[in-house]
């Protein structure tokens, strides 16, 4: 086992940053989005270059205030865990740096505590990737929320009431997750997550069931897992564009991950409760798929529609968690990281229709068409890439999953994921027709978002066709040293 | 009976705070409702994780003989659980807040 300060570090920092930048915006204007872009860019750094270190010297543990696990508080970094801090470090530091204008124009004045509220959201997202303790992973998500609900509430009309709802929902889902860990404590003794999972085998089965489902449902809300997604359209569509562009590719992709980390890593120990509780991921999984697509074909509203999208994505994630074999993993870690990058791309080209020509509806969108070509181009590729057309990175993720329902002949999910694949068809038409087809309408000259914004949104594009063209390698890679042991 | 609610008296009240704390969460006319609701639900799984650490004929955890103890580990957990909560009551309330300036009042219009 290797110790190293790397692993607390990718907290550490977005979180002293949060202090240094709310005291120095308030010292010098305008001087909190330079340090909170200084500090994403470091973060970004050290997470990527985590990933080869842990890929080839195994994972890197830190022991807070020197004391060894199971006592002591341990974060830690494995192939998954690098991997996941890679990505969400790298997409944060894409929207943050892409997004420094229209966080001038859509919150002035707010600057500052926009920035440091960032900050924090992102400490306790890294900190819920790198927890290696139940009670600790509570606390991160808690640090993740709580800035995210201040996050959506800071915007105009309607965004106070679905934070608060978001809020509402939110934290009882943590409150859930709490009770479930209590009952793990009751049962083992012990919170550490290695030390729980070895533990488990000798433990009360009705009380780590009970714990398990409670976990499980807790979970399942902040990863907006259908029917638990309810908080999720009104906050990414009332919320400040910025903030929706920052939160939707993250909040629900990292807590897909603490879904797998849990299920996987804490259950995973042969218990006859894991595969309980991968049944009900995997059915609210394929329910997830068809309720989504379906739901996303039925909006209006640009952002909600991509919210309702979400819904649906993070069902082929649960839904590959769920089948629990080698394919369906690899596609759902794949399919995290595939979210996370189209999402980034389609927020923030919703993000530029709305302050740049006045869309917020999906049918206002043939306002862009042949004034934002490159806004366009990466709206293409991104919802093309979630209908799952090769060699898109959707595809792959998509593909994977596919092959891990078929694997265990459970046909009622293959069939719920071909329904669902079919809506996606759908409502990304809607997206592409408007701004390819349709003929321009209203505000004639303007053109393309901000240039940060426009490169960011093409990195995020361009990244969704590199996981696709250079997939066989980042599975072999990456993905495949990630994924727990003893998978068929 | 006597007998089974003492020796279940603590997980029963926490039963009870989390179904009052649930039904204020649900049913509510105002939206600070549901902020009392939501702390009440919080409470009762601190409660939870209390009456875990309890060791019969346990005393105080400091090791200064070999008396039994009761488990000292949830009540730390737990300052920190309160801690979180008190937290998010806060933001709540600054939320709310936003909401009275807004749409003047803190009803709930069921959105």
């Amino acid at each position: 086992m290797t110790t190293s300060n790397l692993p607390a570090l990718l907290f550490m920092v977005p979180f002293m940053a949060a202090l240094i930048a709310v005291a120095g915006g308030w010292l010098v204007a305008g001087s909190a989005r330079w340090i909170a872009l200084a500090a994403l860019a470091v973060t970004a750094v050290l997470a990527v270059a985590s990933v080869p270190l842990v890929l080839t010297g195994g994972p890197l543990h830190t022991q807070l205030g020197g004391w060894a696990p199971p006592i002591g508080i341990e974060v830690l970094l494995d192939p998954l865990s690098a991997g996941v801090a890679a990505l969400v470090a790298v997409v944060a530091l894409l929207i943050v740096g892409g997004s420094m204008r229209e966080v001038r124009e859509e919150l002035p004045g707010q600057e500052t505590v926009y920035y440091g509220s960032v900050l924090l959201m992102l400490s306790g997202l890294l900190g819920i990737v790198i927890a290696g303790d139940l009670f600790n992973l509570f606390v991160q998500i808690e640090v993740a929320s709580l800035s995210a609900y201040a996050l959506v509430a800071s915007g105009g009309r309607g965004a106070p009431r679905a934070g608060f709802t978001y809020l509402i929902i939110g934290s009882f889902g943590a409150s859930v997750y709490l009770a479930g860990v209590g009952f793990i404590y009751a049962a083992t003794g012990t919170l550490n997550m290695a030390d729980v999972a070895a533990r488990l085998a000798a433990a009360d089965p009705s009380l780590v069931m009970v714990g398990g489902v409670l976990m499980v449902a807790g979970l399942g809300v902040k990863m907006a897992l259908f029917p638990l997604h309810t908080w999720m359209p009104a906050a990414y569509a009332l919320s400040p564009s910025v903030s929706a562009s920052l939160m939707a590719p993250l909040v629900t992709k990292v807590s897909a991950y603490a879904m797998i980390r849990v299920l996987f890593w804490v259950f995973g120990g042969g218990t006859s409760v894991d595969r309980v509780l991968l049944d009900m991921v995997a059915v609210a999984g394929a329910a997830a798929i068809v309720a989504g697509g379906v739901m996303a074909l039925l909006q209006t509203d640009l952002r909600r529609l991509l919210a309702y999208s979400s819904v649906g994505q993070m069902g082929v994630v649960a839904l590959g968690v769920g089948v629990a074999n080698a394919p369906g993993m690899t596609g759902a870690v794949l399919h995290i990281a595939n979210d996370a990058l189209m999402k980034g791309a389609l927020f923030l080209a919703a993000g530029t229709a709305l302050l740049r020509f006045g869309v917020r509806e999906v049918s206002d969108l043939s306002r862009l068409r042949g004034r934002a070509p490159w806004t366009s181009a990466a709206v293409a590729v991104a919802g093309l890439s979630l209908i799952g057309i090769p060699p898109l990175g959707g595809f792959f993720g998509k593909w994977y999953v596919l092959n891990g329902t078929l694997a265990d002949g459970r046909w009622a999910l293959t069939a719920a994921f071909m329904v669902g694949s079919l809506a996606t068809v759908g409502y990304v038409l809607r997206l592409i027709e408007p701004l390819f087809f349709t003929a321009a309408s209203g505000n004639e000259g303007q053109r393309e978002g901000s240039a940060p914004a426009l490169v960011a949104c093409a990195l995020l594009a361009l990244l969704v066709i590199l996981i696709g063209v250079g997939n066989e390698r980042i599975v072999t890679l990456i993905v495949t040293p990630a994924l727990p042991g003893g998978l068929r | 009976m006597i007998e089974i609610l003492l020796a279940r008296g603590p997980y029963l009240l926490v039963v009870l705070l989390a179904a009052v704390g649930a039904y204020l969460m649900m049913s509510r006319r105002t939206l600070l409702k549901a902020v009392v609701g939501l702390y009440v639900f919080q409470t009762s799984i601190i409660l939870l994780f209390v009456a875990l650490s309890y060791r019969t004929g346990g005393t105080v955890p400091i090791a200064l003989d070999d008396l039994p103890m009761h488990n000292p580990l949830p009540h730390a957990m737990m300052l920190t659980a309160i801690v979180v909560g008190v937290a998010t009551v806060g933001v709540a309330v600054a939320i709310l807040r936003r909401i009275q300036a807004e749409s003047g009042s803190i009803e709930d219009t069921g959105r």
